[in-house]
């Protein structure tokens, strides 16, 4: 395992003991990404839907979990990932067109370069399978869908993300 | 207020928490989500005993259970359930006697952890906590506690968050002093 996984793991370790209880905090947005993506603004429309799913995400040496709510207009979405407690990890805008993801507001001990990057790349390829209900393969992921639940497993670095759907409301 | 007027109001309150033994309600906890224009509302039951015990447990829309006793925390989920030994884990020691602290009143007179303002608001007393430390300012800009001007009581908790968004717990049916069954508060092995 490279240096670079074992930092994952021991940051992505740090992350579930904190978001597991209160211990949150939110993170100004990057501006050297705004440097390399075009902002993906999503207008909210009155005729959005939103929807809420129970999250978790198991990593070799712990877990995340906590609910994450999205707000659909169209191709776009805003979403937010929160602990049990209310107190908010991530917030993101997607646009499932152009397939661009932005994160927002990153909780501070996830607010890593490298994270982010492996949590773009697994949220945009998850999003779209949520939002589209159909998977779609793609090098390095596992896909597994039963009832409403959504599991996407990212096979390099045994990230787990487990989506179960509790209410959707119009 | 004035600050004389203030500092009696903290007294009263400490007072009133020194003489909780036990605290049983139940809660509800609405988080406004500033991105989304959204709320996210869930309810549980929540249980103290002195000392050093803690039960918060949601119900509804998702179960959730942690379980403070002594130098153990116990967290489970609807797939997942772990004890943690505070002992070799300074987060959650942190944590633990936050919340104790918080839930209980406690935090009002630890002078290192918060600055605090006290106002009136109709029927309540709102005291302010402004973090100290750099881990607590990175998670909230303020915490406000509500208290009952008839009994000091704790009524309601108020979390700012740096992003904007805020969570409100309203407890409710709220007991002091009544005996709770100690099995409620066993961690697991």
């Amino acid at each position: 395992m490279s240096h670079f996984s074992l930092s994952l793991n021991k940051l992505l370790l740090t992350a579930v003991i904190f978001i597991s209880t209160v211990c949150f905090a939110s993170a100004r947005e990057k501006d050297v990404e705004e440097c390399f993506e075009e902002r993906t603004d999503v207008v909210i429309m009155e005729e959005d839907s939103i929807q809420r799913f129970n999250f978790i995400l198991d990593m070799p040496k712990g877990y995340l979990s906590g609910i994450m709510i999205l707000r659909e207009a169209g191709d776009r979405t805003v979403g937010s990932i929160v602990n049990e407690f209310g107190i908010s990890a991530l917030d993101f805008k997607f646009d499932a067109k152009r397939n661009k993801i932005q994160l927002l507001n990153v909780v501070s001990f996830l607010d890593k370069w490298y994270i982010r990057k492996v949590l773009k790349k697994d949220l945009a390829y998850t999003l779209k399978i949520l939002k589209d209900g159909k998977t779609a393969d793609k090098k390095g992921y596992e896909v597994g869908v039963k009832d409403n639940i959504v599991e996407v497993l990212n096979k390099r670095y045994k990230l787990k993300y487990s989506f179960e759907s509790y209410e959707a409301k119009k | 207020m004035t600050q004389k007027e203030q500092n009696e109001v903290i007294a009263a309150i400490g007072k009133s928490v020194a003489a909780t033994k036990s605290l049983s309600c139940s809660f509800t906890q609405t988080k406004n989500l500033s991105l989304l224009k959204d709320k996210m509302i869930s309810e549980g039951k929540m249980l103290y005993k002195s000392p050093g015990k803690l039960r918060w447990e949601y119900t509804q829309p998702y179960k959730y259970q942690l379980i403070f006793n002594g130098a153990k925390v116990y967290v489970a989920n609807r797939n997942r359930k772990d004890v943690i030994d505070t002992k070799s884990n300074k987060i959650f020691r942190e944590v633990a006697r936050i919340m104790m602290e918080t839930v209980t009143g406690n935090a009002l007179s630890n002078v290192n952890d918060f600055n605090k303002e006290v106002s009136k608001e109709g029927s309540q007393y709102l005291v302010t906590l402004f973090p100290k430390k750099k881990e607590m300012k990175q998670m909230f800009s303020k915490i406000v506690l509500h208290f009952t001007k008839t009994g000091y009581s704790i009524s309601e908790i108020d979390l700012y968050e740096k992003n904007g968004d805020r969570t409100n717990i309203r407890l409710k049916n709220v007991v002091t002093n009544s005996t709770i069954n100690e099995s409620l508060f066993i961690i697991p092995k």
